[in-house]
């Protein structure tokens, strides 16, 4: 008892004797959401280990820095400022070194030629001023091998990794874009569906242009495209197999099919089908190729595009006079209305304008459009409780916005002014960094992969 | 105003269709047609009600169509109502059609560039059901009728105007086949 | 807080006599501590290892997530041989042509993960390829500072009842924290940069300083501070921290966390990392040494949850 009050008498009298000290401590509050700057990374060239070839060792680590560097979110440190030289992947770095450039990230690789003919490239990525190493996946570096000719999955996947680790985001550096390739002149159009990488290498075309094809949209779990082609002279929905590159006519629908695109499990298409100048949403499921009609109305209703739990489903009406985004319930009972009542669609758009071409973003809080105002085209996201519109692009002609898979990037395509040709554009969902997307031809309707496996 | 533009109209149509000669439609002018699947009416038809140039295209041929009928009507921005222009044109077309019964047509929607390409469809689809919904009003027999929507993938006119544009927003009476020429 | 003075000695002694242990980065010296930490603590995975001595990494035999990339993703070549010609910038690559289809079994299966990790005992085997995307980061122990753990044992202590006192001096220093901002008007987005050389009305010489110190602070901080705008709202989270720094403003030991923790799992870890860059980053300070007492030990936290 004695001692413990003698405890408390000294902790007590030692508390007051340094009260001074304790009070000593400065605090510091820094308010605010922060104003964005993009994060300085250095990324040398990959340290060559097995064999001689420095090319390829250089262009995968050109790849990773571009990726990187096209999120508007990094920004590259240039090389020449560089001081330290004699980096390895198995020695920590002089910190200091990289300090004085002020680099926040450095990302150490070596390249290796394997027996097998195979490559590998391992990495780390530190942490410069923390002066450590940045675990991906809990490990504190990775190891890639491939065939050399996939050299360029390799760097997409080491750019996914460092992307990932640095902003929390999912990755998509290593997926891919279908679009359709356009060429000649405009009164005699040819359209041919056309893939690239994320980054617009390994162009290819899927189809010789003899049908004029549109819409092409990527399934979110497969190698297969849904698109829609007036093979036959008549306008209908197809599926394609990218791998076999086999042509599948989708359903056997009375009138003219169009606006398709897959729903988020990839088991069942949504499309347009148009009878008697009426166009009308269904869905078909691809297992037992059974078609439902969700809509029945005398309006014009398409473009429809499914959330990612599958129970709603955001399209294009002009039920009210004009076109505008709405949301059904997927079963087709009736919702409550974030406007008010109770329908079966409840219409989303409430602002000056047309609005079309809605796409439900892969993470569920947003909808992707086109709007139409005052002779000008713009893509935009809205909340889908119809809250927070906000514009991200504006043109002549902005159209068709699809989102990358981990829905932080919009890939839209874009008719800069009157008489232009149509390109291929992306923009960050900040509206930050809006950037063209290089093609061989003019290009319009992107659509993108899930991310590869 | 409209149909100052619809005269214009037919002089484009004609002009983009002389510069388009490689054209799939585009007539075999002078060769008769052989009578295919046409075993209604022996005798040459009586002459069209409107096709009274004495030096004009042979009766019941395209030509004939595209000069004395017109193959087109032309909608305004967004719309998809015939006003009394194109019901008149479509007149025409009806009673060509009567006169010439083993003509099979297509009718196609065009829209102009200003909209998205999938509203576009579904819009140009809609044209095509009036016009074909028209003449069958006037006695046309539906069979005969295919329709189609181009959306805004077939323009006519390649400026990014607003000429231009009205050009574009079209439905596009094409003849299939049993034309005499 | 004496405890946290103790403590805080006591880390900070223990990080100096690491720094010292560890400075010649030579390998017998690795050796011997990479030898006397599998002595301490045995079954550590060789991971482990190098989080606590990283200068030491080339001494250990490093796991690396190995991960096999396959073909699975051919393209079929167009069919039709029409294919008009294109401007070759960019050529079709041939090795499309040349292996058309991807190998049936081989590639499909197996190339998913192929990750190899050495040591299978201590180190969980790391997760599938395909759980990557999840935000899921690994178990957020492996994250969190060793250092900081020593800290944790709040619970046997028996000199308990002084959190009391701390947590009132913690209040208090809260309050006092608040208070200017409650008198300052409204004010948007923008770092506080305004107070700098206001002094309060009828505080003292220091009071004053502290203000000043306070406001030269955040200003430096803020222009180190990359932000947090691209993260959910939800995920925006508040970063307290706690620096002690030398005279010539440099930091002296690591950074500590205060609240979280630890680095939390999924995206608010995020909002974590930058937090620490940005102090980390900022330093050397430049602040008046006169005043170092004032300044030596600093409570810095970045809120993006307050306008």
């Amino acid at each position: 008892m004695t001692r413990l009050l003698l405890a408390l008498v000294m902790a007590f009298t030692a508390a007051i004797g340094l009260a001074p000290t304790a009070s000593a401590e400065l605090k510091v509050l820094v308010e605010g959401s922060g104003n964005f700057q993009p994060t300085p990374l250095a990324i040398p060239d990959f340290e060559v280990r097995g064999g001689t070839n420095t090319d390829l060792a250089r262009q995968i680590a050109d790849v990773v820095r571009n990726d990187l560097e096209s999120t508007g979110l990094f920004e590259m440190q240039n090389p020449a400022s560089f001081i330290q030289k004699d980096l390895s992947i198995d020695v920590q770095p002089r910190f200091a070194d990289w300090k004085i450039i002020k680099t926040d990230g450095l990302v150490v690789g070596a390249f290796e030629e394997l027996p097998d003919g195979k490559i590998a490239v391992s990495f780390r990525l530190w942490d410069v001023y923390a002066g450590e190493v940045m675990r991906i996946n809990g490990q504190p570096g990775r190891r890639l091998t491939t065939t050399p000719d996939n050299w360029r999955r390799i760097a997409h996947k080491i750019a996914d990794s460092i992307y990932t680790r640095l902003t929390g985001e999912d990755p998509y550096f290593d997926s891919r874009i279908v679009y359709i390739a356009e060429t000649g002149p405009k009164l005699n159009r040819v359209k041919r569906l056309a893939i690239m990488d994320s980054d617009g290498a390994n162009q290819q075309y899927l189809t010789p242009g003899t049908n004029t094809v549109l819409t092409p949209r990527f399934s979110p779990s497969a190698q297969e495209i849904t698109y829609m082609s007036y093979e036959g002279g008549r306008p209908r929905v197809y599926l394609f197999n990218i791998e076999t590159g086999r042509q599948e006519l989708l359903g056997n629908f009375p009138g003219m099919t169009f606006a398709p695109r897959f729903s988020r499990d990839g088991e069942s298409v949504l499309l347009t089908q148009a009878e008697h100048g009426n166009s009308d949403l269904y869905i078909m499921n691809l297992q037992t190729r059974q078609s439902r009609r969700l809509t029945d109305h005398p309006a014009i209703d398409t473009s429809p595009s499914m959330s990612p739990d599958g129970r709603s489903i955001v399209f294009t009406s002009d039920r009210g006079g004009s076109p505008q985004l709405y949301i059904m319930n997927t079963d087709g009972s009736p919702r409550t209305c974030p406007s008010g009542g109770r329908d079966v669609a409840c219409r989303i758009t409430f602002n000056k304008g047309q609005y079309s071409t809605p796409v439900w973003s892969p993470r569920g809080d947003l909808v992707a459009f086109t709007k139409q105002l005052g002779g000008k085209f713009y893509i935009g996201v809205i909340g889908t409780d119809g809250t927070g519109e906000r514009l991200l692009t504006e043109a002549y002609l902005d159209e068709g916005p699809d989102w990358s898979p981990n829905g932080r990037v919009i890939v839209y395509f874009r008719e800069s002014r009157p008489g232009a040709g149509p390109q291929l554009w992306s923009v960050d969902l900040s509206g930050r960094n809006e950037r063209r997307l290089q093609t061989q031809t003019e290009a319009s309707d992107p659509a993108w992969s899930p991310l590869l496996e | 105003m409209k149909s100052y533009l619809k005269i214009s109209a037919a002089a484009a149509v004609l002009i983009a269709l002389g510069a388009c000669a490689s054209q799939p439609e585009a007539p075999p002018p002078v060769e008769p047609a052989p009578p295919v699947e046409q075993p209604a009416p022996p005798p040459p038809p009586p002459p069209p009600p409107v096709a009274e140039q004495p030096t004009g295209p042979v009766p019941g041929s395209l030509d004939d169509f595209r000069v004395n009928v017109g193959e087109r009507v032309y909608f305004d921005l967004n719309e998809y109502r015939l006003d009394s222009d194109d019901q008149e044109i479509l007149k025409l077309q009806a009673a060509w059609l009567q006169s010439y019964p083993a003509v099979r047509i297509m009718v196609a929607g065009n829209c102009d560039e200003r909209g998205t390409r999938e509203y576009n469809l579904a819009l140009g689809e809609r044209r095509a059901s009036v016009v074909k919904d028209y003449l069958v009003s006037l006695g046309v027999d539906p069979s005969r009728i295919d329709t189609i929507s181009y959306g805004k993938e077939r323009p006519i006119a390649a400026g990014s105007d607003e000429n231009a544009w009205a050009l574009n927003r079209n439905g596009f009476t094409q003849i299939v086949s049993g034309t005499t020429s | 807080m004496l405890r946290g003075l103790t403590v805080s000695t006591i880390v900070h002694a223990s990080v100096l006599a690491m720094a010292v242990l560890s400075w010649p980065h030579q390998k017998s010296d690795c050796d011997k501590m990479i030898e006397r930490l599998k002595k301490e603590e045995p079954g550590l995975a060789p991971v482990d290892i190098l989080m606590r001595i990283p200068q030491c990494a080339s001494a250990i035999d490093v796991p690396i997530d190995f991960v096999e990339i396959g073909l699975v993703t051919d393209i079929a070549p167009v069919q039709k041989p029409e294919e008009p010609e294109e401007k070759e910038e960019e050529a079709v690559p041939e090795e499309v042509e040349a292996q058309p289809e991807p190998p049936p079994e081989e590639e499909s299966a197996p190339e998913e993960e192929e990750v190899v990790v050495p040591d299978e005992e201590a180190e969980p085997p790391p997760p599938e390829k395909k759980e990557e995307p999840k935000k899921e980061e690994p178990p957020p122990k492996k994250e969190e500072p060793k250092l900081i753990e020593k800290q944790k044992p709040k619970a046997t202590d028996d000199l308990d009842f002084l959190n009391e006192f701390e947590d009132i001096l913690k209040d208090k220093a809260q309050d006092e924290r608040r208070k200017p901002r409650e008198e300052a008007p409204p004010q948007i987005n923008k770092p506080v940069l305004r107070d700098a050389q206001e002094t309060r009305p009828g505080a003292g010489e220091r009071r004053g300083n502290t203000v000043s110190l306070q406001a030269a602070m955040r200003r430096q901080i803020y222009t180190c501070w990359r932000g947090v705008s691209d993260l959910p709202k939800e995920d925006q989270i508040d970063v307290e921290m706690r620096i002690t720094l030398n005279p010539d403003g440099t930091l002296k030991g690591n950074v500590e966390l205060v609240n979280p923790r630890s680095r939390p799992i999924g995206r608010s870890g995020i909002a974590v990392d930058v937090a620490l860059r940005a102090v980390r980053k900022c330093a050397p300070y430049q602040l008046p040494e006169d005043d170092y007492d004032l300044w030596k030990d600093i409570n810095v936290t970045i809120s993006p949850t307050q306008p």
